[in-house]
């Protein structure tokens, strides 16, 4: 395992609080100082760091390297941007032999959040000529936007319990898909030591009708076409061609996952005293691996990875069956891969195979061929890493290499550069509309104010992104795809809320005038205590 | 609840909100809220289905605890900061 070096004589970086310290084109490094127990690494391009006045990651990152038992480094992906608590783009892992801790902000929010790819029978040429038509099934298929809704109707928190344990495996085995899906799947579909008790009954309540639903934000279903190949066996290995079209479907665990960190925030919160920690941040609130807290959120998180599993193959299979109809043939998984996740894996430490708790908060698992975690068709090329860039721009299919660095971890996307306020602000929506249409990229289900929420040029270069990463030697790349058409969640505007024209309406009794559909009209009391 | 605080009980407030939207498609057209005897909040909401409103915005799904702050600071001037995960 590569070792974090200590500082060089390389020049400072200007315009960051946090000194930083060039040590190779795609490598810079935090010294330690103050409460860090182990250096910060970015790999990154110079040109991908923040700037002056920029987000708050290279801070988070310094942060994170004041975790218990965390070891080697603190390590940032090239597509790194400001999270909470952690960095998105970043990896931590954490010896539990020696106090190492985890910490539901390692994972983020939206556990499991990852990224399946399709690879369909039909070429980008007799795509074309039905395109609309296709996009227009899809947007009618894909259940997306706020609230409750998914396509797989559960008969009620027993069948939930089997989506939290058996994950996509359950969902095959009920009619969502089939057997070879499980094959291409991380885990094969489901990881096995979740545990329903430990998942509280508002992440119960809100997991129920959402399974098979893409959410809003910046997931989405986008139809892509292989448009370059550049290590041809690995595509050939992974069920690519030039020309050929694929699917690419990118959401979470739903609200269920989002509860669930929530709920096991608060919980550590209240116990880090007890084991003697403290945290820079609230959000990097942790416990112990080994500790009841600890192991009550690991096996929530699988929980929810299972339900972000399901979710995906849902959808998948979905997908599946419009195609089936126009243009026609099938989609294979390509594969499935979580990139906010955190799992008990063993990476060498000082020249020794540790298990380490290894977290990974928009970064992408990038296993080394030969991994025996590999399915057998996959042994050789190495783990498939699915790179979604931002709209309208392309995405990558990478491979994971040997010897990758940041305990095999890879970049997750394109990375954030402009805030959605910003993007509103800067960028118009609907004139954002027509570029796409005018490039041939067909857009469903997206306002012009989502579409300015996820306009390319708030995010990073992803072509920028992927080269570091391969500079950095955590990857390598196999292909890469261009948009063709993508089904986009119901955003709107920049504000983390949904207005409603109601609101504006109400009298002061509460009730909008004129609106009898209203309910609650005496209130529906919550009781809040401190 | 996590901490006896202020900016915990807001926290708590907009939870309570996203939850309903989430799990039931229901979101608040009017909210009151009454400091309780024992130090509490009642918290009164006027509920709407999703579908008799218009989304214009982004769906909230939780409430981070970085940077959450609600009170005065040292000159008396009162604000509150929430970030809210879409």
């Amino acid at each position: 395992m590569e070792q974090a070096g200590e500082a060089g004589s390389w020049p400072a970086v200007r315009g960051t609080d946090v000194e930083l310290i060039e040590q190779g084109a795609y490598r810079f490094l935090i010294p330690r100082r103050g409460e860090m127990r182990v250096p910060g690494v970015i790999c990154a391009s110079r040109a991908l760091l923040p700037g002056p006045g920029g987000d708050r990651s290279l801070e988070q990152v310094a942060n994170v390297a004041t975790l218990p038992g965390i070891v080697e480094a603190s390590y940032a992906m090239p597509d790194m941007h400001g999270g909470y608590g952690f960095p998105i783009g970043g990896v931590a892992a954490t010896d539990p032999a020696q106090g190492g801790v985890v910490s539901p902000g390692g994972v983020g929010f939206d556990i499991s959040c990852g990224v399946r790819l399709l690879a369909a029978d039909v070429d980008r040429g007799e795509l074309v000529p039905v395109l609309g038509k296709v996009m227009n099934q899809l947007a009618a298929a894909i259940p997306r936007g706020a609230g409750r809704g998914g396509i797989w109707p559960l008969a009620g928190t027993a069948q939930l319990r089997h989506v939290l344990t058996g994950g996509a495996r359950y969902a095959v085995g009920q009619g969502h898909g089939v057997e070879r899906d499980l094959l291409r799947c991380e885990d094969e579909g489901a990881v096995t030591d979740a545990d329903p008790a430990q998942v509280s009954s508002r992440a119960v309540d809100r997991g129920l009708q959402q399974v098979g639903s893409l959410g809003s934000g910046n997931h989405f279903l986008e139809v892509q076409a292989v448009d370059e190949i550049y290590d041809g066996q690995a595509a050939r290995g992974f069920g690519l061609r030039s020309g050929q079209v694929c699917v690419m479907i990118h959401c979470g665990s739903r609200g269920l996952g989002h509860q669930i960190c929530g709920d096991h925030v608060r919980a550590m919160e209240k116990v880090m005293a007890r084991y003697g920690i403290t945290v820079p941040d609230r959000q990097l609130a942790c416990a112990p691996v080994s500790s009841p807290e600890g192991q009550g959120y690991l096996r929530a998180m699988a929980a929810a990875a299972n339900y972000g599993r399901a979710n995906r193959q849902v959808l998948a299979n979905t997908a599946r069956r419009v195609f089936a109809q126009t243009p026609g043939g099938g989609l294979n998984l390509v594969y499935d891969v979580s990139h906010n996740l955190a799992k008990i894996e063993t990476h060498e430490v000082n020249g020794r195979p540790t298990q380490l708790c290894v977290h990974r908060k928009g970064a992408t698992r990038a296993l080394p061929p030969g991994h025996p975690d590999l399915p057998p068709d996959l042994r050789e090329t190495g783990q498939p890493v699915l790179i979604p860039g931002s709209m309208g721009t392309c995405s990558y299919v990478l491979a994971g290499v040997p010897g990758g660095g940041a305990f095999a971890s890879t970049c997750h996307g394109a990375g954030r550069v402009m805030s959605r306020h910003e993007a509103l602000r800067t960028v118009n929506g609907s004139r954002l509309q027509r570029w796409l249409e005018s490039r041939g990229i067909a857009v469903r289900g997206a306002s012009a104010r989502g579409l300015a929420e996820e306009a390319p040029n708030a995010y990073k270069d992803v072509t920028a992104v992927v080269t570091a990463a391969e500079g950095a030697k955590l990857c390598r790349k196999v292909a890469r795809l261009v948009p063709l058409g993508v089904v986009k969640g119901l955003a709107g505007g920049g504000a983390a809320a949904i207005a409603c024209r109601a609101a504006h309406q109400r009298s002061p009794g509460g009730a909008a005038p004129g609106r009898p559909a209203h309910r609650g009209v005496g209130g529906d009391q919550g009781r809040v205590r401190r | 609840m996590a901490g006896d605080s202020e900016p915990d009980l807001v926290a708590a407030a907009i939870e309570e909100v996203i939850y309903r939207l989430d799990a039931y498609g229901e979101i608040p057209v009017a909210v009151a809220a009454r400091r309780a005897a024992d130090g509490g909040i009642d918290l009164t909401l006027h509920l709407a289905g999703l579908d008799q409103v218009e989304i214009t915005g982004a769906v909230p799904k939780a409430v981070c605890l970085s940077g959450l702050r609600c009170g005065r600071d040292e000159s008396g001037r009162w604000s509150c900061a929430v970030t809210i995960d879409v």
